[in-house]
C-alpha cells in the first residue's frame, strides 16, 4: 500500500466544511479576507521553501480542481448550455464573495472559452510581482469546465492583478485528446 | 546632462510622444517609454473606435494598461451579454458598472416584458385564429347540414334579400312547385313570383311584422302562416302557403328573409269540397237547409228586399216510395230538382229543405216577379214530363214576399200555406 494513502487524515470531502450553524453560531459564514489571504500565502511560502515555486503552483491548482468539482457537484449542478451555466456560477461566485466573473467570449462548440474575475479573493489588490498567480482559480475553472461538459480543459491565467492589470483573465481551451 | 533629455521629459509631461535619438542618454530606456505609451495610444484608439480584437500583448503590463484592460474586458463581457439578450435571454444583468449599469438593466427588462407581451399577443391570436378556424369549419358543416335539408324537403325553402327584391337562395324543388329550375326562380324579382294581389298582401303583411320588430325587438310575428297565390312557370296560378321568417344581423338590422313555400292546391280543394259537402245537398246538387238557414241570416241583414219565398213540395213521393221502391222516390226527386234548376239563375237560392220540399229564395224580386217564377217552374215542368215516361213530376208551389226582415218568417209561413192550398186544389183538379 503505498504511504501516502497510509498517512491520510482528512481526505477532501464537502463534510469537512463543517455545520457552520452549529459551530459558529454567533460569528456565522463571514470571516474577513485577509484571513483567507493569510492561511493561504503562508501554506504557499512553505510549499514553495519546501518544494519550489513551480511544484506549488501544481499543489494549488490540483487543489483548485479539487475545490471547483465540490463546487459544481454541491452548488451548480447539471445546467442545461453553457450560457446556464455561467449564470449560475456568475452569482456562485458573487454570492460566496469570490468574485466577479465576466464572459468575453464562450464558444464551448470550438472549446474556447474567455471569461475575467475581477475582485478576485486571490489576488485582488496584491502588490505586482510581475508574475501571474491565480494557479488555484485555474484548476478551479477547469474543474467546472470538466464536470460540466465532460470534457478537460487547460485554463490558463493571462493577465492577473499581480501583473498589473486590474482583472484576472483566464482562457481555456479544450484538451484535444 | 543631455540637455536633450529635459526636452524630451518636457514633451512626455505634456503628453506628447517624442522621437528619442539613439545617441541622447538613457536612449534605451526613454525608447522603451515612448513604445510603451505609443502602445497604450494605439490600444486606446482601438478601444475608442470599438475595436476589442486589439490585446497589449507582452508590452501590455502594469496598472497604467491594467485599468485599460480592465475597461476592454467589461466591453467584451458587455459585447457578450448583449449577443445573449439578442439570442433571447433576457435574464442578462450589467453589474458593477454604476448608472450605465441601470440604465442597460432597465432596457434589457422592458425588452424582455415587450418580447413577454408579443409573445402572449402572438398566442392569444393564435387562438383567435384557431378558434376562427373551428367556427368556420363548424359553419360550413352547419351550412352544409341546411343546404341538405333545403334540398331534400318537397317545400320550397328560399332567402331574399332585405330590400325585398331579389332572392338570394331558392331550393331545387321549386321545379315542382312552379316548374322554374333554380337559374330561372333566382333571376326572377320578388315581384314577378307571385300575383299583383299577392304580393302586394305579402309586402303589407311584412311592413307590419317589420315595424312591429322595431317597436319590440321581437320576431315573433313572422312566424305566422299566410296564403298567397303564385304564377307557374305554364302560366296556371296555385295557391301557396309561405312562412316568412326574418335573419337579423349583428347590429340588430334585418340581413335577409327566409320562406318556406308549399303547394296547397290539393288542400285547397279538399276544403272547397268539405265546404260544397256541407251546404248542398248530395242527392240534388241543390242547396241544403244549412245553407238555406244562413242565407235566411245573411239576406234579413242585406239591402236586397224585396225578397220572395217560394216554397215547392213533390207531390206523391210517398207513394211512389211506398209502391215501386226508393229508387223511383230518388228519380223523382231528381226530376223536381232538374225542373227547379232549370226554372232559376244561378244566383237565386235553391234548396232542397226537406225530403220532398223546397225553398227558393228570390232577392230583388216582388209578388208580381214571384209569380212569373211561378210560371216559368209550370213551363219547365211540363217540358220535363214530356220526356219523363211513367214517372211524371208534379210540384206543389206557393209564394210569399217579405219587405223588411221583419217580414221573413211570416212570409215564409204565407208561402207555405199557399203551396199547401195549391196542393189541395191540384188534388182536387186531378179527382175532378
Ligand atoms: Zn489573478
Amino acid at each position: 500500500m503505498p504511504e501516502g494513502i497510509i498517512n491520510r487524515k482528512y481526505k477532501f470531502n464537502w463534510d469537512l466544511l463543517g455545520d457552520l450553524e452549529l459551530g459558529r453560531p454567533n460569528l456565522g459564514h463571514n470571516m474577513r479576507v485577509e484571513v483567507y489571504r493569510l492561511m493561504q500565502y503562508s501554506f504557499r511560502d512553505v510549499l514553495e521553501e519546501r518544494y519550489g515555486a513551480d511544484e506549488a503552483d501544481r499543489v494549488f491548482h490540483e487543489a483548485g480542481f479539487l475545490a471547483g468539482k465540490a463546487i459544481y457537484d454541491n452548488l451548480i449542478g447539471p445546467q442545461g448550455d453553457v450560457n446556464e451555466l455561467i449564470k449560475k456560477l456568475q452569482s456562485v461566485l458573487k454570492d460566496m464573495g469570490i468574485g466577479i466573473l465576466r464572459v468575453e467570449e464562450a464558444d464551448l462548440d470550438n472549446g474556447r472559452i474567455t471569461v475575467t474575475v475581477a475582485e478576485d479573493l486571490d489576488c485582488s489588490g496584491l502588490p505586482d510581482t510581475g508574475v501571474e498567480l491565480c494557479t488555484f482559480d485555474e484548476g478551479f475553472l477547469a474543474a467546472i469546465l470538466k464536470s460540466f461538459s465532460g470534457k478537460s480543459f487547460t485554463v490558463k491565467e493571462v493577465d492577473c492583478w499581480c501583473t498589473g492589470d486590474r482583472t484576472c483573465r483566464f482562457t481555456a481551451v479544450v484538451n484535444e485528446d | 546632462m543631455d540637455e536633450r533629455v529635459a526636452s524630451i521629459l518636457e514633451q512626455l509631461s505634456k503628453g506628447r510622444i517624442p522621437v528619442v535619438p539613439p545617441d541622447v542618454d538613457y536612449a534605451v530606456q526613454l525608447a522603451r517609454l515612448t513604445s510603451y505609451l505609443d502602445a497604450i495610444r494605439h490600444f486606446t484608439l482601438a478601444l475608442s473606435s470599438g475595436d476589442l480584437s486589439q490585446t497589449m500583448g507582452q508590452a501590455g503590463m502594469g496598472p497604467v494598461v491594467g485599468s485599460l484592460k480592465a475597461l476592454h474586458s467589461s466591453l467584451k463581457h458587455l459585447t457578450w451579454q448583449t449577443k445573449q439578450i439578442a439570442l433571447g435571454d433576457f435574464s442578462q444583468r450589467v453589474e458593477f458598472m454604476g448608472e450605465f449599469a441601470e440604465a442597460f438593466n432597465t432596457m434589457v427588462v422592458t425588452l424582455g416584458e415587450s418580447r413577454a407581451e408579443l409573445e402572449q399577443a402572438y398566442e392569444r391570436l393564435n387562438e383567435d385564429m384557431m378558434e376562427l378556424q373551428l367556427m368556420s369549419a363548424e359553419l360550413q358543416q352547419s351550412e352544409e347540414r341546411f343546404r341538405l335539408i333545403a334540398e331534400s324537403v318537397s317545400d320550397v325553402i328560399w332567402t331574399l334579400d332585405a330590400s325585398l327584391d331579389s332572392f338570394t337562395y331558392v331550393s331545387p324543388s321549386i321545379a315542382s312547385l312552379r316548374g322554374f329550375t333554380v337559374d330561372e326562380a333566382i333571376n326572377e324579382k320578388f315581384a314577378q313570383a307571385l300575383t299583383p294581389k299577392s304580393y302586394a298582401y305579402v309586402q303589407d303583411i311584412l311592413m307590419q311584422k317589420l315595424s312591429f320588430y322595431s317597436e319590440t325587438g321581437t320576431l315573433d310575428s313572422f312566424s305566422e302562416r299566410i296564403e298567397i297565390e303564385q304564377v307557374c312557370k305554364d302560366g296556371r296560378i296555385i295557391p301557396v302557403e309561405v312562412v316568412i321568417s326574418a335573419i337579423i344581423s349583428t347590429d340588430g338590422n334585418i340581413k335577409e328573409f327566409v320562406g318556406i313555400s308549399r303547394d296547397i292546391t290539393e288542400r285547397k280543394r279538399e276544403e272547397e269540397k268539405l265546404k260544397y259537402e256541407s251546404t248542398h245537398d248530395s242527392m240534388t246538387g241543390l242547396y241544403n237547409r244549412a245553407y238555406f238557414d244562413d242565407e235566411l241570416g245573411r239576406i234579413a241583414n242585406g239591402p236586397l228586399f224585396p225578397v220572395s219565398f217560394i216554397v215547392a213540395d213533390l207531390d206523391g213521393l210517398k207513394r211512389v216510395n211506398d209502391s215501386i221502391g226508393h229508387e223511383a222516390g230518388d228519380q223523382l226527386i231528381r226530376g223536381a230538382s232538374d225542373v227547379l234548376k232549370m226554372a232559376f239563375r244561378g244566383s237565386d237560392v235553391v234548396a232542397r229543405t226537406g225530403g220532398d220540399e223546397f225553398l227558393i229564395i228570390l232577392n230583388m224580386t216582388d209578388e208580381e216577379l214571384a209569380a212569373k217564377s211561378i210560371g216559368r217552374i209550370r213551363i219547365y215542368q211540363e217540358q220535363y214530363n214530356k220526356n219523363s215516361g211513367n214517372m211524371p213530376v208534379s210540384i206543389s208551389l206557393g209564394t210569399a214576399t217579405a219587405y223588411s226582415a221583419g217580414d221573413i218568417p211570416s212570409a215564409l209561413k204565407e208561402a207555405d200555406k199557399r203551396m199547401y192550398d195549391d196542393k189541395v186544389s191540384r188534388k182536387q183538379q186531378r179527382v175532378g
